[in-house]
């Protein structure tokens, strides 16, 4: 669920501060304690069968000693780096309700602006419409900023998220592992955007995908319900998302992912065709980018034997066939390396 | 066979060690650090990672300081089992050489 700005109100900065000195604090003793045990936790002149067992006994408690350290030193750097982001925020929020009450206007929970002013009395409608414009402006300004700080929160919880080392969550680590997961910068750009400029890039990157891997995209239909996040149509050629995931930069692994797999189809396509000798091979484009033959031909007989949960197989059997495992690895590596500027040049092209 | 060496000294400050780390590793799980911290950006999805990491935090360390204190234990034990043998053959030293 989104933050609200009624929550965003009431972020605070300096806990965070505070947590990643008590992390620093307990970081050096337990630094200390590791460095010690392992230096002399069982005696160098102790020799013997029961020496040696103590010496396992340290070395695998200095071993999971590490392991905690690491994580709690990726924690405290996410922790200070957070609180940076919330004194903006902070900032932003004070800005926001000073300007809001000396302008005479309200902000909601749910960061609606509203006018509280009482109209003066106007001698002619030009003046009404001027004061009425001069009242929409600057409302519409205090909601850009309230956008702002919400943004600036989304990646401030994606710092966070970064922030927790993995074995924590199964979710979350399964997320990392198959899905992967936006940056907090991409996740913070993101969430600047209208909605318009969200499909507009994912539309950009449909018609970039399109034209590299050689498919033809008919339409981009926004129909998928519920918990499907996608799907590719090799019938009709339209890629169908869902329009529930737009406010999550997680879409654009559906993108790149169901856009694999109308590359999927085309490589087996083009690895059917047949050429005359003197005739340019069409899957060469496809080898080119590190797809085989006998790919194609292992994604023709998954797709030949779908696993779908619709016709009786398992989740695990669907999730992990050829193809998804494959696309999934495509939607993965585009959503982790996604940035900033890349959304922007997408937007850009778009227009 | 493996030749069995004890130098009490140095045991006792390998003792020592393990159980300082026991007490140092037992204070230091920070989840209350994790709990502050989550309180101050409410709604965020992470605060929920935050209390699950605080609970693994709490029983990493729970684990590290009875590990320590075992280890302890360990060469305490050892210690005293050698002290022992040594009183105990030193007793019987006196048997034999000393006066009757």
């Amino acid at each position: 669920m989104a933050i609200t700005f009624g929550q965003v109100k009431t972020w605070k900065a300096a806990p965070l501060g505070d947590a990643g000195d008590g992390l620093k604090a307990d970081l050096r003793n337990l630094e200390t304690s590791r460095d010690e045990l392992e230096a002399n936790g069982v005696a160098k002149s102790w020799t013997g069968v029961a020496a040696d067992a103590a010496r396992g006994h340290r070395d695998s408690l200095v071993k999971n000693l590490s392991t905690h350290i690491t994580g709690k030193q990726g924690m405290q750097k996410a922790l200070y780096s957070a609180e940076t982001q919330v004194e903006a925020i902070e900032r932003l929020v004070q800005g926001i309700l000073d300007r809001a009450k000396t302008q005479e206007f309200t902000v909601a929970d749910d960061g609606t602006v509203t006018s509280t002013a009482t109209p003066p009395t106007f001698h002619n409608r030009y003046e009404a419409e001027e004061w009425g414009n001069s009242r929409n402006t600057t409302a519409q300004e205090i909601a850009d900023d309230i956008s702002d700080a919400l943004a600036k929160a989304a990646g401030v919880d994606q710092i966070l998220t970064d922030g927790i080392p993995d074995g924590t969550d199964a979710d979350l680590d399964q997320t990392r592992d198959q899905r992967g997961m936006a940056s907090p910068e991409t996740t913070e750009r993101w969430a600047q955007l209208t909605e318009a400029e969200r499909k507009a890039i994912i539309d950009q990157k449909i018609e970039e995908l399109a034209e590299e891997y050689g498919v033809d995209v008919e339409d981009i239909v926004w129909d998928a319900q519920g918990s499907t996040n996608g799907y590719w149509s090799e019938d009709d050629h339209t890629v169908h998302l869902n329009p529930g995931n737009v406010d999550n930069p997680d879409i654009l692994h559906t993108v790149a992912h169901e856009m694999r797999h109308a590359r999927q189809y085309e490589a087996i396509d083009d690895n059917n065709d047949f050429q005359f000798w003197w005739e340019d091979d069409p899957f060469d484009m496809h080898e080119e980018d590190g797809i085989t033959e006998k790919q194609a031909e292992s994604w023709e007989e998954n797709f030949d034997d779908y696993k779908s949960t619709d016709n009786g197989a398992t989740y695990d059997e669907y999730y992990n066939q050829p193809v998804e495992a494959d696309a999934r690895k495509s939607g993965r590596e585009y959503l982790d390396n996604l940035t900033p500027a890349e959304l922007d040049r997408l937007l850009k092209e778009s227009k | 066979m493996s030749e069995i060496h004890v130098v009490p000294k140095d045991m006792k400050t390998s003792i020592g060690i393990a159980t300082d780390a026991e007490s140092a590793v037992r204070k230091a799980d920070s989840a209350g650090y994790l709990t502050k911290a989550g309180a101050a950006v409410p709604g965020a999805e992470s605060v929920g990672y935050l209390s699950d990491l605080g609970t693994r935090w709490t029983d990493e360390t729970k684990a590290a300081a009875d590990s320590s204190q075992k280890l302890a234990a360990e060469m305490q034990k050892a210690l005293d089992e050698f002290e022992a043998a040594d009183k105990a053959s030193g007793e019987k030293g006196g048997k034999v050489m000393g006066p009757n």
